[in-house]
């Protein structure tokens, strides 16, 4: 798999991508609680394929549709690449019917990365690629939100989905002496206490590979997979609205909703979701008799720490690294 | 001098069981008991009074897994207890409890006949004081629910028990007791005496004198007691121990401050219905025991379990609403649930809290400052900023100690989240959330506290939780005999808050713990039940847009905003997010519930959207694109609203996709699409490609 912008292969030397591995599953107790460290050593790589056809080749996009069986399950995966994207969707059917077995989703990817961002709340972690201490090794499974991130200064690569938190990622050195960077989604499990039927049946999601992607295309990444475009017929077209326009990619909008008091007043919370300082100017296209920084239960905070000025519409913010901010905008 | 201290000890082991705990009562009669069951769903009280009851008799079965049975008990106190002094008349109920954990079993509820919820029972809190007098009349209800032990003694065996539909039909209980007794004051408050005391002992050195001191009181107590008249020498009994019982604690003993709390599972190994009325039953028992001891406060977590029993129990709710008032029933955490913290996303874990403090500020106009998490499955590193801007100023957790491979090297510290707000943060040394105030529990708390010599005081929460019943007269019985006792760390009866505020003050400089709280254990809750874990992603989403585009119309068209649909959306989705539900360790019941709880949340705010749009855009025969997200897409603005363009990049779809609870209908269609450049490099501002607004 070749970055042609970046003119870089991305997979190492004799590793496949996009692989599905089924590990043996069976805790030493706690079954739907816990991923035992030694489910590693049972591993078979899903490698086969029913069928593979081309489902969709298009000028704006081109999509192959991959069907395996295994087991007593069937999945049928298709990926897609579009026209100009600096990402790869995978869109996932599983009608999943094992017992005790744990389904990864793996990326080898060569690069050299001693950390890996998560996707958290208003923000990412970072965590060890590495083992060197008892507590890296203990994170041997780990959560993220919509994203994980690895990379080497000025490229990276960005693995979204839409539905799973469960992550592994780890580094290892290949055959040819390379470090590679491994990034792999927990899709799905089935432990038997205290469900003993658990995950049967039929799954969906998506999972997107984003290349060339710093943690700002991350965080795209992340919304671009969840929050997708929506299509609303049966309107007249003629009246459009937009409430709110912020100027710097790192300052996010998470909600705007109205306030719990009922005043209808309108809320605006955002936080600073690159790690960086940055500031923003949030333009309002609505009427506003004043704007306050409040908390989240939308009272008033003694003094605004992230306002710099207001004039008229025009907010100028400045937010430090993952910085929340809740804006009271009163209306008349 | 011979040593025979452990000849010693067994000889008092055997006095408790034979002759001690047998003399509580002094006299017991049976009480008549006509039986109606329920086999779905639980009836209230006034449905179930209206039934014809049929003889039942003690020994007999009761009770197909998750069936409730009410059970009609009548009969008349003997008049010959009326010469009976320092005693006390109560109910004794025992359902057919098993060896396995309180909460985890058969549960009771005992009703008076108009209606009023006097207490509970349950396999550790067995009695029901009353006030009928010798001679008078007792007409009781008791509600019995068969909840079927899943646990299996936490084997881990495979049971269908937690899936009513492959639960079965046997009953699984034999009714044993339903007894008036009659309680004997001073050999029950003997045994508390006795309970403490060889607790306390067994954890001192064995060369310790203090030991020895103990050993030989209760050894004296023993042979000053009548064995055979156990009742009529109680009062010996207790004068041989009051030198031990009075020594004080050592000057620097350990300060423990004991809360009253009760941790109930919001649904875990039984359905949402049933924690509805574990929280009755629990509650039932605290306002009991407030009555009779004034100086105890508890402490009970979760909005959502408030609201449960206003809306089912209001009577109930009112006492309870009156003891808040009084500063005695306290809520802790703030919080609509004890949600996991790993995986709701950022909006959703704020209205926990807006949500959760919403509801104590406007029912009891009072706020929690404490956030009280003591089970979920480690603490994402976002949270101290949420909490702090929250108004919250404490934060609580045990859970840690659960760690497979790392001890937490501090108790008491601040914890510094990612964006470098710092919270005071306490972990209980106990390592437990159920306490009893047993001897080996306080010294428990007192060896494992990290922060020895720079400071001295924790917290201990006592109580039987899920369902167990919650904290015992005996339990208080224990911290007033261990308020300063030689040997024992001293042990306050306390509020979360009076706990902080004395922590806090002994301790201004404590340890800064920077990062995630990652629980090393239970990691594949991230990935278990993957539908309610896509429902859950879904629905935050989906809630995203639904307020989003509800302002828009709002705004723009005057429309009504759709409080109540969002906050009943809002409410579903956070009840899920419960430290069982979203990690996927609940019965089948729960996660089947969760799927359709989700595909509803799903179908209302899709509708939601969709009528926002058309209040917005007015109904035409066009059709626009809304982007929800905060980066342009495609063209269209960040949070913004375009015509619908000719050629949308959008997937074709040429063969049905499987059913998934949580997936949007049909009817709206939603398209994955690319970001612009120009949004990430900062080049050009996000809406400079996109329509202006025609406001």
């Amino acid at each position: 798999m070749v970055d042609l912008a970046a003119a870089r292969e991305l997979m190492p030397r004799g590793a496949r991508g996009n692989l599905l591995q089924l590990h043996r599953d069976t805790p030493t107790q706690w079954d739907a609680w816990d991923i035992d460290e030694h489910y590693k050593r049972n591993t078979v790589d899903l490698s086969a394929a029913e069928s593979v056809e081309v489902f969709a080749d298009a000028p704006e996009q081109v999509s192959v549709r991959v069907t395996r069986t295994f087991g007593s399950s069937r999945l049928v995966e298709r990926i897609t690449l579009a026209a100009g994207s600096p990402a790869i969707d995978l869109h996932l059917e599983i009608d999943w019917h094992e017992k005790q077995k744990l389904l990864k989703l793996a990326f080898p990817l060569d690069l050299h990365a001693d950390r890996a961002a998560s996707e958290i709340q208003f923000g990412h972690v970072f965590r060890a690629t590495h083992t060197n201490t008892s507590w890296d090794a203990a994170r041997f499974e780990t959560v993220a939100h919509r994203w994980v991130h690895v990379g080497e200064p000025g490229y990276g690569v960005a693995v979204a989905n839409d539905s799973t938190y469960g992550h592994d990622i780890g580094r290892s050195t290949g055959p040819d002496g390379r470090t590679r960077t491994t990034v792999r989604l927990s899709l799905l499990r089935a432990e038997v206490f205290p469900d003993p039927a658990a995950d049967q049946g039929r799954h969906e999601l998506r999972v997107s590979l984003r290349v060339g992607a710093g943690i700002p295309e991350a965080v795209a990444e992340g919304y671009r997979l969840n929050r997708p475009l929506r299509t609303v017929d049966g309107v007249s077209a003629a009246r459009v609205e937009h409430l709110i326009e912020v100027d710097n990619p790192a300052v996010v909008v998470e909600a705007v909703k109205l306030a719990e008091d009922r005043s209808g007043d309108l809320i605006v919370r955002l936080y600073e979701a690159h790690g960086s300082r940055a500031r923003a100017r949030v333009i309002r296209h609505f009427e506003a008799t004043d704007v306050t920084e409040t908390d989240l239960l939308e009272r008033p905070l003694a003094a605004g720490a992230a306002t710099l000025s207001a004039d008229g519409p025009a907010l100028a913010l400045e937010l430090r690294p993952f910085q929340l901010v809740t804006l009271r905008f009163a209306r008349p | 001098m011979h040593d025979d201290g452990a000849l010693v000890e067994k000889r008092i082991d055997r006095f408790v069981r034979e002759r001690l705990r047998p003399a509580v009562h002094r006299a017991s009669v049976p009480l008549r008991v006509d039986a109606w069951s329920v086999t779905d769903a639980p009836v209230p009280f006034s449905e179930a009074v209206r039934q014809s009851y049929t003889a039942f008799g003690t020994g007999r079965a009761w009770g197909r897994p998750w069936g409730t049975t009410w059970f009609h008990v009548t009969g008349t106190v003997p008049a010959e207890w009326a010469g009976e002094a320092g005693t006390r008349v109560e109910l004794v109920v025992d359902l057919g409890f098993s060896r396995a954990t309180p909460g985890f079993q058969a549960e009771g509820l005992v009703w008076t006949p108009d209606g009023i919820i006097l207490k509970a029972v349950e396999p550790r809190n067995r009695s029901v004081p009353l006030r009928a007098r010798p001679g008078g009349q007792v007409d009781l209800y008791i509600e019995a629910a068969a909840n079927p032990d899943v646990t299996s003694g936490f084997t881990f065996v495979a049971t269908d028990q937690g899936d009513p539909a492959t639960a079965g039909t046997d009953q699984i209980y034999r009714l044993k007791r339903v007894d008036l007794a009659l309680r004997d004051e001073a050999v029950w408050q003997l045994s508390q005496d006795f309970w403490t005391l060889t607790g306390l002992m067994r954890e001192l050195p064995v060369g310790l004198a203090r030991r020895a001191e103990i050993r030989r009181a209760l050894e004296s107590c023993i042979d000053a007691m009548d064995p055979d008249d156990v009742a009529g020498t109680a009062g010996l009994g207790r004068a041989a121990l009051a030198a031990v019982l009075a020594r004080p604690a050592n000057a620097s003993a350990h300060r423990l401050h004991a809360v009253g709390h009760v941790h109930i599972d919001s649904a875990w190994l039984w359905p949402v219905r049933e924690t509805v009325r574990k929280v009755a039953r629990t509650f039932s028992n605290v306002l009991s025991l407030m009555e009779e001891n004034p100086d105890f406060a508890f402490a009970a977590s979760s909005a959502q379990q408030y609201a449960w029993l206003k809306e089912h129990y209001p009577e109930l709710f009112a006492r309870v609403k009156a003891q808040v008032a009084a500063g005695r029933f306290v809520p802790v955490g703030g919080m609509w649930v004890e949600s996991d913290t790993n995986m709701p996303g950022g909006e959703a874990l704020a209205r926990q809290f807006v949500a959760g403090k919403r509801f104590f500020i406007e029912e009891f106009g009072v706020e929690p400052l404490e956030v009280w998490l003591p089970d979920s499955f480690g603490y994402s590193a976002a949270l101290p900023q949420i909490m702090v801007a929250a108004g919250s100023r404490w934060f609580l957790t045990q859970k840690t100690s659960w760690n497979e491979t790392n001890l937490m090297p501090h108790h008491t510290f601040r914890w510094e989240g990612i964006d470098g707000t710092q919270i005071f943060t306490h972990f209980p040394p106990v390592d437990t959330y159920n306490a009893q105030l047993s001897g080996e529990e306080l010294a428990r708390a007192e060896r494992q506290y990290a922060e020895k010599g720079a400071a001295n005081t924790s917290l201990v929460p006592f109580g039987w939780g899920d369902g167990g019943g919650g904290p015992t007269e005996e339990m208080i019985a224990a911290a007033r005999r261990t308020a300063s006792l030689g040997g024992s760390p001293t042990v306050e009866l306390s509020t979360p808050r009076r706990f902080f505020e004395a922590a806090e003050a002994e301790y201004p400089e404590p340890p800064v713990w920077s990062g995630e709280l990652y629980l090393e254990f239970h990691r594949g809750t991230y990935t278990s039940q993957a539908r309610t874990k896509r429902g859950n992603c879904r629905s935050e989403h989906l809630l995203r847009e639904a307020e989003l585009w509800a302002c828009a119309a709002s705004v723009s068209s005057g429309a009504e905003y759709p409080y109540d649909a969002l906050e009943q959306a809002w409410q579903t989705v956070l009840l899920q997010q419960f430290h069982d539900i979203l990690p996927g360790s609940s019965i089948a019941w729960v996660h089947q519930e969760a799927e359709r709880n989700y595909a509803a949340v799903a179908d209302a705010l899709t509708t939601l959207i969709e009528v926002s749009a058309r209040q917005m855009c007015g109904a035409g025969d066009g059709a626009v694109t809304l982007n929800a997200g905060p980066y342009s897409v495609g063209g269209i603005s960040g949070l913004g609203v375009a015509r619908r363009p000719r050629r949308m990049p959008s997937a074709p779809r040429r063969h049905p996709a499987p059913r998934c609870a949580a997936r949007p209908p049909a009817s709206c269609s939603t398209t994955a699409s690319w970001p612009s450049r120009s949004t990430l490099t900062g080049s050009s501002p996000p809406w400079s490609t996109s329509p202006r607004p025609g406001s």
